[in-house]
């Protein structure tokens, strides 16, 4: 693959409140001297983490810009990246040369993706306060987003999950595919996560990383004797078509892939849900505005 | 080109041009899934819910907008359709730059010209696009007027590339007529305020479809005086200062979930 000659776009995912701004804090105070940055937030409400990560003073205030998601931080960072590419574009174009443009998405569930279309690589962020089971219950960015992190391993013991464990499962849950398990207290695991970014700046500057979509949908199975699998034409197969029978609510729905036909990074397949009581996706949302007219806040099905 | 990117499907017209296609194209353009960016706005109701509005007054808001802001820029895009096809004959009449200044004209808010960049920036991505990946014999079909329709658009620096303009742009790529035009930039209008409404207000998702019915009179009322358009100085002129303030507040607020 030729040499690229633009910087390279890395999308930081994963539940609210996980840490990915703080993450995007850690690169920038880590890395902003030997690299140029810049960063694109999504937020529900605007405008909120770009201003606590320009009040972190890690970076040129100038180089932190906020896109508004429209209420739907899953549609901002796939379906409709329009407003996220042209805010990456004119950072691009206004601190040129850039060598690393860090996109956050507004937090949303387990199955937000970002399109690869917008971004060269992903990093899901987990902590360990979500809980131990979070990670087997997997989900495309779990299974393959280029880099797991878990974070806040320093909480582990106050929450009473084994950060080891989880971090083990990690790895298994995506075929070896690389986990960090993080705290911003712990050097060693900052140093981790800085050295796998730039480990993969001069890839994508030389040429030789190929983004690969995890897709929106986990590999899972429908019943006890069918195998896990993927949905996509890379999958072995099985798509859902317009003849599918239903998925009823008696199938065990979404298991992780472990002991099936293995986790394989499909092309995108729509939303889509197996049976009457799973909805299709859901969003998390902040608390409600500040108007006479609040909006009902809480999770949506879309 | 850039080097990482993941080889991207063709977008081009397989099938042969006419009506068929400008059919489809009609509907595409109306269909709030069209990845240009509309997911983002709320066609001023945030602001003005912000600002006081309710819930009983979404109605009459819709047809204020049609009555102002909306037929504005329905006749401009109707007048870019034009002009843009002429520049696409060989016939050029009116400048990207004349249709953009006589919108931005009267468009008095900065604040709202700076919400129709977004939307613009869009659909000349996606107007690129349909160009750039043609297949062989579709990309030969439009060479001609196609690159020629971008050509004007793209006469017109990035930042005054309004939604109107590139719209009336992407509609004479797409074959679509002037009263189709017209339609779908007033229907846009119409639907990204409704389809923005269940996500501010405690409202049944059904409520907006029954608005959005309600405003068919005063919408095609809107196509027919605009339709015929094609100079620029014949764009209506019925600015809405009371929503221009609501836009301009809200773009100073911190806690939006809308561009505008
Ligand atoms: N104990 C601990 N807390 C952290 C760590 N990283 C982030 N946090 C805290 O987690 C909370 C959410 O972080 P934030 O970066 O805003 O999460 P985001 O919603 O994913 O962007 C904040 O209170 C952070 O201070 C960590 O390594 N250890
Ligand atoms: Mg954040």
């Amino acid at each position: 693959m030729p040499e690229s000659t633009r910087p390279f776009r890395l999308g930081i995912a994963g539940p609210v409140g996980t840490g990915k701004s703080s993450l995007i804090g850690l690169l920038c105070a880590h890395l902003s001297d030997r690299y140029s940055l810049g960063v694109v937030t999504n937020d529900i409400y605007t405008d909120e983490d770009a201003r606590m990560l320009r009040a972190a003073g890690v970076l040129d205030p100038e180089r932190i810009r906020a896109v508004e998601t429209g209420a739907c931080p899953h549609t901002a960072i796939r379906d409709d990246i329009t407003p996220n590419l042209a805010a990456v574009e004119d950072l691009e174009a206004d601190f040129a040369p850039l060598d690393l443009v860090l996109v956050e998405s507004g937090g949303d569930n387990l199955t937000a993706t970002f399109s690869p279309a917008l971004v060269d690589a992903q990093i899901f962020v987990l902590d360990v306060a979500g809980g131990g089971d979070v990670v087997r219950k997997g989900g495309p960015g779990i299974a393959r987003a280029d880099l797991l992190v878990v974070n806040k391993t320093d909480l582990a013991p106050h929450v009473g999950v084994d950060a080891a464990l989880m971090e083990r499962e990690g790895r298994h849950a995506r075929d070896g595919r690389p986990v960090v398990a993080l705290s911003r207290l712990d050097p060693a695991s900052v140093e981790a996560l800085c050295g796998w970014v730039e480990a993969m700046i001069a890839a994508h500057a030389a040429g030789d990383h190929t983004p690969i979509d995890p897709g929106p949908m986990a590999p899972h199975s429908h019943g006890p004797d069918e195998p896990a699998h993927a949905h996509g034409p890379a999958g072995p197969g099985h798509t859902h078509g317009p003849d599918d029978p239903a998925h009823g609510p008696d199938k065990p729905a979404h298991r992780d892939g472990r002991g099936g036909t293995g986790h394989l990074p499909g092309r995108a397949v729509p939303a889509h849900r197996h049976g009457p009581s799973e909805p299709v996706h859901l969003h998390e949302h902040g608390p409600a505005v500040t108007t006479s007219q609040a909006p009902a806040a809480g999770a949506h099905a879309r | 080109m850039r080097s990482s990117e993941p080889t991207a499907p063709s977008l081009g017209p397989t099938v042969g041009s006419g009506a068929a296609r400008a059919d489809l194209a009609r509907l595409l353009l109306a269909d709030a899934r069209l990845p240009v960016g509309g997911h983002a706005q709320s066609g001023g109701l945030e602001p003005g819910l912000l600002s006081g509005l309710d819930a009983t007054d979404l109605p009459a808001y819709l047809t204020a907008r049609l009555a102002t802001v909306a037929r504005t820029d329905a006749a401009t895009a109707v007048v870019a359709r034009a002009a843009a096809l002429a520049a696409g004959r060989g016939a050029p009449t009116f400048s990207a730059d004349e249709v953009a200044t006589a919108w931005a004209a009267r468009t008095p808010s900065e604040v709202v010209r700076a919400a129709a960049r977004q939307p613009g920036r869009g659909i000349h991505r996606l107007l690129a696009r349909l160009l750039a990946d043609g297949p062989e014999e579709a990309a030969a079909a439009t060479a001609g007027p196609g690159r020629a329709v971008v050509a004007w658009l793209e006469e017109l620096p990035r930042e005054r590339r309004y939604r109107p303009v590139a719209l009336g742009a992407l509609a004479a790529h797409l074959g679509l007529g002037s009263r189709a035009t017209a339609q779908v930039s007033a229907y846009d209008d119409v639907q990204t305020v409704a389809y923005a409404a269940p996500k501010l207000l405690p409202l049944d998702p059904l409520d907006p479809v029954g608005w959005t019915l309600g405003a068919a009179p005063e919408l095609a009322e809107l196509v027919d005086a605009v339709a015929g358009v094609t100079h620029p100085d014949d764009i209506p002129s019925v600015a809405a200062p009371h929503l221009d303030a609501w836009h301009a507040h809200h773009a100073r607020s911190t806690r939006r979930l809308f561009h505008a």
